[in-house]
């Protein structure tokens, strides 16, 4: 596959100070991400994954290197710009769902929708409903998260992850609060997500998770140590 | 641009997620509103039923008060009515009168408390010991026989003019006129009653509950000698200043300057109105400092929300809001839970309004009612800057870190 790079880490390194000692996290990453790959991120705690996530993520600031994403040197934008990207091309997945309490399934998946300035909401809605329908949720649509079992909640977060269409999905521990049996279903929805061509980047310690992808990249101690591409 | 409507709605779930704690950080505003909103139409009230009365009382009307009635500031003086002895004689009314045009009528007046009674029925009203022409310049109707005569005065009859609250609580529904009343034990004939006049209460004499006797009998009967006050009548409004400086010629030359004073109506309604307006605001300023303290409470309690939020904020972040939609967000929620506050305030206000008038006039005015909502809405707009602003700059990454 000769897909364009949508994400490349050139050394990449992030510090954070802790009193007159400085902590490396990542200690020069360097990576390339292609449209359409399935990328597991394994390692243990502590390794920098999570870290390396956000960075990627554009939720982070890093300490130096470079991060091109689509092409674009990210230093240049603004936390605005930044915010408008994340809304546009990215899409989040969390451990913990993050889902709004007392808030419809349909409304948590427009989230994404009412900060992108689109105006059609009729359009946007279908779109929700049918993003949910497509998750199994079809008859959750105004439950509020905690009428919902885990796994479902999940889902609700997966669907919200695609409201606005992005290219890159990521993924931080989603199935790390879910029995084995919610986990598997989440699983299977990445993985189709993945087949209809999304990027799908997702940090684990799931050795199931890590084993379905078809690219996966170990860290330790802030530094990429077995890239399996 | 962002949703407002998605603003409204996340403002109205995070309001109503913690209805306790909601109700009790608008209770500050509440109040607040509530005490400003009150205070104000009490003022009000006052101001409108201390014009009126002194309206009924006339504009051409001149006191003629021992010592200083207004001091040059413009307030009471503190040698006023009642605090200088009166050094008038009886005399003095006749140098009035017969100072002619522009003066048409002058009267004594002598006013104390006294204890009237019928039979076993008693009232603690005003006494007033004058002369005929007393009813003409304060255009006394009776409504129930007559007021005073100037044969009763030449007479030194006793007789008694009631006041319609005086006669109602001696004498109920029954006739009064031909009856005799008891005023320091000496009887007097009940000659008329008065037609009810102003509403009295607050503010002003409730002249209603004043008796009249006449000047002569009270001097010959009360022991009074020396008139307290004479009332001077003046042809026009027009006339009036012309009026006072003549009757204070005549006067000076038996009388030393701050023996007393000549004060027209006008000078005294303008006075009292000065105070009361200085006095209701002192005490809205002070009901402010409350509104004040209601908007630390909505700072307090939205910073804790801030804080309580985090995660929702980081998540929110993450999905793509600016710094600028989580400000507009907390700042509307702010905002809203001050209104809210204001809202119930002023209803609050006008509700209780209408019961204190019941006893004590009080009405809200659209300008205090206007004012409220606004300041209670800004109130929570400038209270929220900060929690909001503290929300704004969080980091997105706090939704991936946050447990």
């Amino acid at each position: 596959m000769a897909n364009n790079i949508v994400l490349e880490l050139q050394n990449i390194v992030k510090e954070y100070q802790l009193g007159d000692n400085t902590l490396r996290v990542l200690d020069g990453i360097n990576l390339k991400i292609r449209e359409g790959e399935l990328v597991a991120i394994i390692g243990p705690s502590g390794s920098g994954k999570s870290t390396m996530l956000q960075i990627i993520g554009l939720l982070d600031k890093y300490t130096s290197g470079d991060l091109k994403f689509l092409g674009k040197d990210t230093l240049k934008y603004s936390e605005v710009e930044l915010a408008k990207l994340r809304n546009e091309y990215l899409g989040f997945i969390f451990q913990q769902f993050n889902l709004l309490p007392k808030t419809s399934s349909v409304e948590n998946v427009l989230l994404p929708f009412y900060y992108s300035g689109k105006k059609n909401l009729i359009e946007a809605r279908a779109r929700a409903v049918s993003l949910l329908e497509k998750v199994g949720l079809g008859s959750r649509l105004s439950n509020y998260p905690n009428q919902l079992s885990g796994g479902q909640q999940q889902r609700v977060a997966i669907a919200r992850a695609l409201m606005n269409d992005p290219k890159i999905i990521f993924a931080d521990e989603p199935t790390g609060n879910l029995d084995s049996k919610s986990g598997a279903e989440v699983v299977s929805i990445l993985k189709g997500l993945h087949k209809d061509g999304k990027t799908v980047i997702i940090v684990t310690h799931d050795p199931a998770i890590a084993k379905m992808a078809e690219r996966q990249v170990k860290m330790f101690d802030g530094k990429i140590v077995e890239d399996s591409k | 641009m962002m949703n407002l409507r998605l603003i409204w709605s996340s403002a109205f779930v995070s309001l109503t997620r913690n209805k306790a704690r909601t109700f009790l950080t608008t209770l500050g505003v509440i109040i607040g509103v509530l005490a400003v909103i009150l205070l104000v139409s009490i003022g009000n009230g006052l101001k409108g039923l201390v014009t009126t009365q002194f309206a009924s009382l006339g504009s051409n009307l001149l006191y003629i008060a021992p010592g200083e009635l207004l001091n040059q500031s413009g307030g009471f003086s503190q040698s006023g009515p009642g605090q200088s002895k009166s050094k008038f004689n009886i005399a003095d009314g006749a140098t009035i009168a017969k100072i002619g045009d522009p003066i048409t009528l002058v009267a004594p007046l002598i006013q104390s408390g006294a204890e009237i009674r019928y039979g076993t029925k008693k009232n603690n009203g005003t006494l007033t010991i004058t002369t005929p022409e007393y009813a003409v310049m304060r255009n006394f109707t009776a409504a129930q026989g007559r007021f005073i005569s100037a044969s009763d005065n030449d007479g030194k009859r006793k007789v008694v003019v009631l006041g319609p609250k005086i006669k109602d609580k001696l004498f109920g529904s029954a006739d009064a006129i031909g009856k005799e009343v008891t005023v320091s034990n000496i009887r007097f004939t009940v000659i008329g009653v008065l037609e009810a006049k102003a509403a009295g209460g607050f503010g002003g004499p409730d002249i209603d509950s004043f008796a009249y006797i006449p000047f002569e009998t009270g001097r010959a009967t009360l022991d009074y000698i020396a008139p307290q006050f004479f009332l001077a009548q003046i042809s026009k409004d027009t006339e009036v200043a012309r009026g006072k400086a003549l009757i204070t010629r005549a006067l000076l030359r038996r009388l030393k300057a701050d023996d007393f004073s000549v004060t027209d109506q006008s000078e005294i309604l303008k006075t009292i109105n000065t105070i009361l307006s200085a006095v209701t605001g002192a005490l809205t300023g002070i009901a402010a400092i409350s509104l004040l303290v209601g908007g630390i409470g909505i700072m307090n309690i939205m910073l804790v929300s801030v804080a309580e939020r985090t995660k929702e904020i980081g998540l929110r972040k993450a999905l793509g809001a600016t710094p600028n939609v989580i400000m507009v967000q907390f700042l509307i929620e702010a905002a809203t839970l001050s209104s809210a506050g204001g809202i119930v305030g002023i209803l609050l206000g006008i509700g209780i309004s209408a019961i204190i008038n019941q006893f004590v006039p009080a009405t809200p005015s659209v300008g205090s009612v206007a004012l409220a909502f606004f300041v209670s809405w800004m109130t929570g707009v400038i209270f929220g800057v900060v929690p909001a602003r503290k929300a704004a700059q969080l980091s997105p990454i706090e939704a991936l870190r946050y447990e």
